[in-house]
């Protein structure tokens, strides 16, 4: 009985032993490294902006085998200004505001951590009220540049297909980390799909055993003297 | 003996399994069963697809804190055709920046590499007699962060950091003196440098380290590169400095306008102004 329990411990010590030699699958983990410790368990570092950072992350992953940008723009509601840039009220007193549209390009690329690109959208004196791919938030938009830094092919430009991330619809808060992958589907313009996800911050551990990456990035960005206009 | 023989024979076997079982379990499942991390992700579309976690990310961040000379911006915001026409509030005068863009490399360990270029600064300052769509990254909006997953190996800016020069600069060539006219001045040619990003040149110093020509950076204040941030940690490129151009002045001729002697090498080298560029990580 005493030697069925140590082989039992022992065949237990070995299984756990080939999993994490093998990084659980994940070509990217290192043993006790601390992105395979986060990988595998969470905790160490954020995922998420959470509560803390006030900021919407997004993070753009190809899943294909070739470089793809992704258009990624936010709707942002922000107070409208006067000359001397003190915020305007209307006739109730609420802050007057205006709904801009920013867009940033990602490029990535089909090698394992360059296939991923983030951004993160402020949302401490703004409000990201949409966020999804093509300059104007329609899914008729070229959402995708497939291809660009091949030299003799100039790639192009291919509908996302997806509709926008709504923040009073519920699809996502600031805090959270919406997910854009690009994944090669055969039918599709350019043979590519784009699938999209969100976070919650909500859904997160507790953080964090290492550094709090996006509370040190809000505190680094309110560094910046002044604002652009 | 026999018999206890085969019994413990045929646990082993029998746990063995089950401990390959497991083994494999855990590799084809990317460890998602044992993981608190791995929630499931919300798919807006109603799908079941998720997508695994990052290990981590490394933030990267550019700081724009560099302002523009106070001669400079009276020229733009000068009524046409003396000036540049520019028309800023006091607010937007608070908060100018000039146009600044420079690409970042990141390098991972395991090879792979991934290139982006951050630009920020105002759009408005810029002459208004130039066609701001000539030059697309004029009036792209801005990337001052990118978030890239663990592990890296590298952060650098790759190439020269580029500022937009937002006039026209005036080139002159002295004339000497003759029988019919007194020495002065002659406008020659614009500048390649005009209303287009140049790259900002870093002092050049002889074998001692002293400085023979003064140029846009100083030796000590060019960005160093950044080697295996910890996974969670935020690199942040700052610049500071002035946006300038020469205003020719002698005592035979002076120009209202942004102008430099072609033969005038130190004026012609700091045709951009002066800047630092501060690298950090936290």
């Amino acid at each position: 009985m005493r030697r069925h329990r140590s082989l039992q411990r022992f065949t237990w010590t070995c299984a756990m032993g080939v999993g994490l030699m093998f990084g659980c699958g994940n070509p990217n983990a290192l043993i006790f490294n601390d992105s395979f410790l986060n990988y595998v368990s969470g905790g160490i570092v954020p995922q998420t902006p959470g509560p803390s950072a006030p900021m919407v992350l997004v993070r753009c992953v190809n899943s294909t085998g070739t470089s793809v940008q992704f258009v990624v723009t936010a709707e942002i509601t922000q107070a409208v200004r006067d000359a001397e840039g003190n915020p305007q009220f209307d006739v109730d007193g609420n802050i007057v505001t205006e709904r801009v549209l920013k867009t940033v390009r990602l490029n990535t690329f089909p090698f394992a951590q360059a296939n991923e690109l983030g951004h993160v959208f402020s949302c401490s004196s703004t409000a990201v009220e949409r966020v999804g791919l093509g300059e104007n938030l329609q899914s008729t938009d070229q959402g995708l540049f497939i291809g660009f830094e091949v030299a003799d092919v100039p790639g192009f430009g291919v509908e996302a297909g997806l509709n926008p991330l709504v923040r009073a619809d519920g699809n996502f808060e600031c805090g959270d980390t919406i997910i854009f992958r690009a994944i090669e589907s055969q039918g599709q313009p350019g043979g590519v799909r784009v699938e999209s996800f969100v976070l919650p911050w909500r859904s997160q551990p507790e953080c964090c055993a290492g550094p709090d990456t996006f509370g040190t990035l809000e505190a680094v960005i309110e560094s910046q003297v002044g604002e652009n206009p | 003996m026999y018999r206890d023989f085969e019994a413990v024979s045929g646990c082993r076997k029998s746990l063995a399994r089950g401990g390959l079982g497991l083994a494999l379990l855990l590799s084809i499942s990317g460890c998602s069963a044992l993981n608190p991390a791995f929630v499931d992700l919300l798919d807006p579309t109603g799908g079941s697809a998720s997508v695994e976690n990052a290990p981590g990310y490394v933030a990267i961040t550019f700081i724009n804190n560099a302002d523009v000379d106070e001669r400079l911006l009276n020229y733009l915001e000068a009524d046409l055709p003396d000036g540049g026409g520019v028309d800023l509030t006091p607010y937007e005068r608070r908060t100018l920046r000039p146009r600044i863009r420079f690409r970042v490399r990141v390098d991972f360990v395991n090879g792979g590499v991934n290139v982006f270029e951050f630009v920020d600064g105002s759009v408005k300052l810029v002459d208004t007699r130039f066609d701001a769509t000539a030059e697309p990254d004029l009036i792209e909006n801005e990337l001052t962060n990118a978030i890239v997953v663990c592990d890296v190996l590298r952060v650098a800016i790759e190439g020269p950091i580029e500022v937009f020069m937002p006039v026209a600069i005036a080139g002159y060539q002295f004339q000497e003196a003759d029988d019919n006219r007194p020495a002065t001045f002659v406008f020659t040619e614009f500048l390649e440098e005009s209303l287009r990003f140049i790259p900002l040149e870093v002092d050049l110093v002889d074998q001692d380290g002293n400085i023979i020509l003064q140029q846009n950076i100083g030796l000590r204040d060019v960005p160093v590169p950044v080697d295996g941030p910890r996974c969670g940690s935020v690199v942040s490129f700052t610049v500071t400095g002035t946006l300038a151009v020469p205003f020719l002045t002698t005592p035979i001729f002076s120009s209202n306008d942004p102008s430099v002697r072609l033969d005038d090498a130190v004026a012609l080298a700091r045709v951009g102004g002066r800047f630092a560029v501060r690298v950090q990580v936290n």
